[in-house]
């Protein structure tokens, strides 16, 4: 089966390099099934994409960034000029729809390093940094203004059950980051010394909240009453056209990985993400630049226009 | 190189004229000046290509605004006229097709290819009519936001202002809406005690510690904005914070009247980083007493968060603060942002 090996290879990609990002391997894995694709018409080009996005979602990792990635990705692939779809010889559309899937994937790697520099107009020196959970963006994002010379005490949460928080410390640490880490009850107390909140994020809402690891809404709503600035560091990629109004609509696959869906006992599980509405965020940080929560459905609209 | 001298000689002769005046000059005549002063610059250069264009405005606008923290209308002109060029060469260009909405999928490639081959020479005449019509605009701005004041201000209103004295457009704002035989009230707010004698007619001359008692009885706030940011803050003169707040404690709707030279690209995280404070106002023999032992802070501008604005009047429309940010992409190109 050729769903099989694509499997293994988007296994494969995040196994072999850590600092990949889910949205990228599966875009990725998309250009392989593009370029290995003998589909005559676009309508059984689509069918065979669908086909693999709903594999790859079997697997454990996050649901929220493949869908994301691969709405994208099937979205700005399949543009074309009117012209072209007219030939008989479907090939040079192929051809065209994987020069375009190269220069998405090149955009999308350079996403990282757009954020931090856009985030950095919003550090200042000897600034007090809490984060929650294990976030590359973040990390990339604390270490570039720790390389260029501004003193940030990075106050990391644990991050619980899984402790992620404590891949951060040990990742500051190791750069000479001041750092310390405290218990996910903690953070009421020390939120008054704290002058910003910075958070990644699983997923962007078109409502302009964010999904996140679990416990993220507790650290923003701390923060919105003491009136300290939570900003959200995301890439455009992790933007999905979902519109929920409270936890309860979160989509299942987004709360729980596929396996523990499939056991079928939902009761006795917690959830791995929570939802953050807009209100209790500042700013949100992305590679087209920052922007308010109220305009993330804006851009939404351009990116499915 | 005579032409790099020319081109210091007019730049310290701009920095000079705004620091000469005081108090400082309106600032549509900066908005102007400073178009002014780029348009010479680009003659003078003469730059190849559309790219040693965009480099040469970005250092000159960061040298002149370095010169000057506060004049936040140099940077926004600077990057209006890129965004003009860069249009240009992409019309030129491109054929007509409209560049892609979202920069996900844009090709960077072929555009910086497309800004690096461009002819200057073609681009020229096109890109003096487009400053000329820049010019334009900000000269008939101040007319424009007058106009609305008859959509804004109704008979019977009690409207609390502020910068009467020091605005221009505060000032034809409400003559207009005199003019236009809108029976209302305003109540002027002044900053110093000397102040009151030289208000307009149509004005009442109230201090600032009267605001928390005059309020209840105003039905509009309309306040001038130094600047205004993408996320719907601004900087508005001193004084304004509190009076915004109090228009909030008693639910009075807040106008904020804001030029679209004003709109700023970035985002203010740190007022004080502006370094502008007024003259001390002390009487000299109190600070002949207290020299070295007294700070008497005194800054020009308030910054007021989104939510304690109502409105933003533009010269072209009105605009909720939560959709300034749509309304910079009119103005501004978002690659000029990321690489200034």
């Amino acid at each position: 089966m050729v769903q099989e090996s694509i499997i293994s290879s988007f296994r494969g990609k995040l196994e072999n390099d850590p600092s990949k990002s889910t949205s990228l391997a599966t875009v990725e894995t998309l250009l392989e099934v593009l370029d290995r694709s003998r589909a005559t018409t676009v309508a059984e080009f689509q069918n065979e994409l669908n086909q693999v996005v709903a594999a790859l979602e079997k697997t454990d990792y996050s649901s929220t960034s493949i869908r994301s990635a691969a709405d994208l990705f099937t979205r700005f692939t399949s543009l074309a000029p009117a012209a072209l779809l007219d030939q008989e010889d479907f090939s040079q559309v192929l051809d065209l729809y994987r020069q375009r899937a190269r220069s998405f994937i090149k955009n999308v790697r350079g996403s990282r390093a757009k954020i931090s520099k856009c985030a950095r107009l919003f550090f200042t020196h000897h600034m007090n940094i809490l984060t929650h959970s294990y976030s590359k963006v973040v990390l990339e994002t604390i270490l570039d203004a720790h390389k260029s010379g501004y003193h940030l005490h990075v106050w990391v949460t644990e991050s619980q059950p899984d402790a992620s928080g404590k891949l951060v410390f040990e990742e500051l640490k190791k750069n000479g980051v001041p750092t310390t880490l405290v218990l996910d009850s903690c953070v009421g107390y020390v939120m008054e010394r704290i002058q910003a909140v910075l958070v990644g994020a699983e997923g962007v809402m078109e409502t302009g909240g964010i999904i996140n690891k679990i416990g993220t809404v507790n650290v923003c709503i701390i923060a919105k009453s003491r009136h300290v600035p939570v900003y959200v560091c995301a890439e455009t990629i992790k933007f999905v056209r979902e519109f929920p109004l409270n936890q309860a609509d979160i989509p299942q696959e987004f709360k729980y990985r596929t396996s523990v869906i499939e056991r079928n006992n939902l009761e006795l599980e917690h959830p791995d993400v929570d939802y953050t509405a807009p209100e209790f965020l500042t700013l949100i940080i992305t590679d087209v630049g920052a922007m308010k929560p109220e305009a993330v459905g804006e851009e939404l609209i351009k990116m499915y226009i | 190189m005579s032409s790099d001298n020319e081109i210091e000689d007019l730049k310290r002769a701009f920095i000079f004229a705004l620091r000469k005046k005081f108090p400082r000059d309106s600032s549509s005549s900066i908005a102007i000046a400073t178009v002014n002063l780029i348009r010479k610059i680009i003659f003078r250069e003469n730059p190849k290509t559309m790219n040693d264009l965009q480099v040469s405005l970005a250092n000159h606008c960061k040298k002149l605004h370095g010169a000057e923290r506060s004049e936040l209308i140099i940077i926004n002109i600077g990057l209006m006229i890129t965004k003009l060029a860069r249009d240009e060469v992409l019309q030129k260009k491109g054929g007509g097709e409209p560049e892609p909405l979202y920069t996900l999928w844009r090709d960077d490639d072929e555009t910086i290819k497309k800004l690096k081959t461009a002819d200057m020479k073609k681009i020229k005449k096109d890109l003096q009519a487009s400053i000329k019509e820049l010019v334009t605009e900000i000269e008939s701005s101040r007319e424009c936001i007058a106009s609305q004041s008859t959509e804004l201000l109704f008979n019977n209103d009690v409207v609390l202002v502020h910068s009467l004295r020091s605005s221009q457009t505060m000032h034809n704002f409400l003559s207009h809406a005199v003019k236009s035989g809108r029976k209302h009230r305003v109540i002027d707010v002044v900053d110093e005690e000397e102040h009151i004698e030289s208000t307009p007619d149509f004005a009442t001359a109230i201090e600032l510690y009267e605001v928390a008692s005059k309020m209840p009885e105003a039905s509009k706030v309309v306040l001038v904005a130094a600047a205004y940011f993408p996320d719907g803050s601004c900087l508005v003169p001193a004084g304004g914070h509190q009076i915004a707040l109090l228009a909030k404690r008693h639910c009075v709707p807040v106008y904020v009247l804001a030029p679209f030279y004003k709109l700023c690209p970035f985002f203010m995280t740190n007022p004080d980083s502006l370094h502008t404070f007024r003259s001390n106002s002390l009487p000299f023999d109190l600070s002949a007493k207290s020299a070295g032992l007294v700070d008497c802070l005194h800054p020009a501008f308030d910054c007021l968060q989104s939510d304690l604005v109502t409105l933003f009047v533009s010269n072209t429309s009105c605009v909720i603060p939560s959709h300034v940010n749509r309304l910079k992409e009119d103005y501004y190109h978002s690659q000029d942002i990321a690489d200034y």
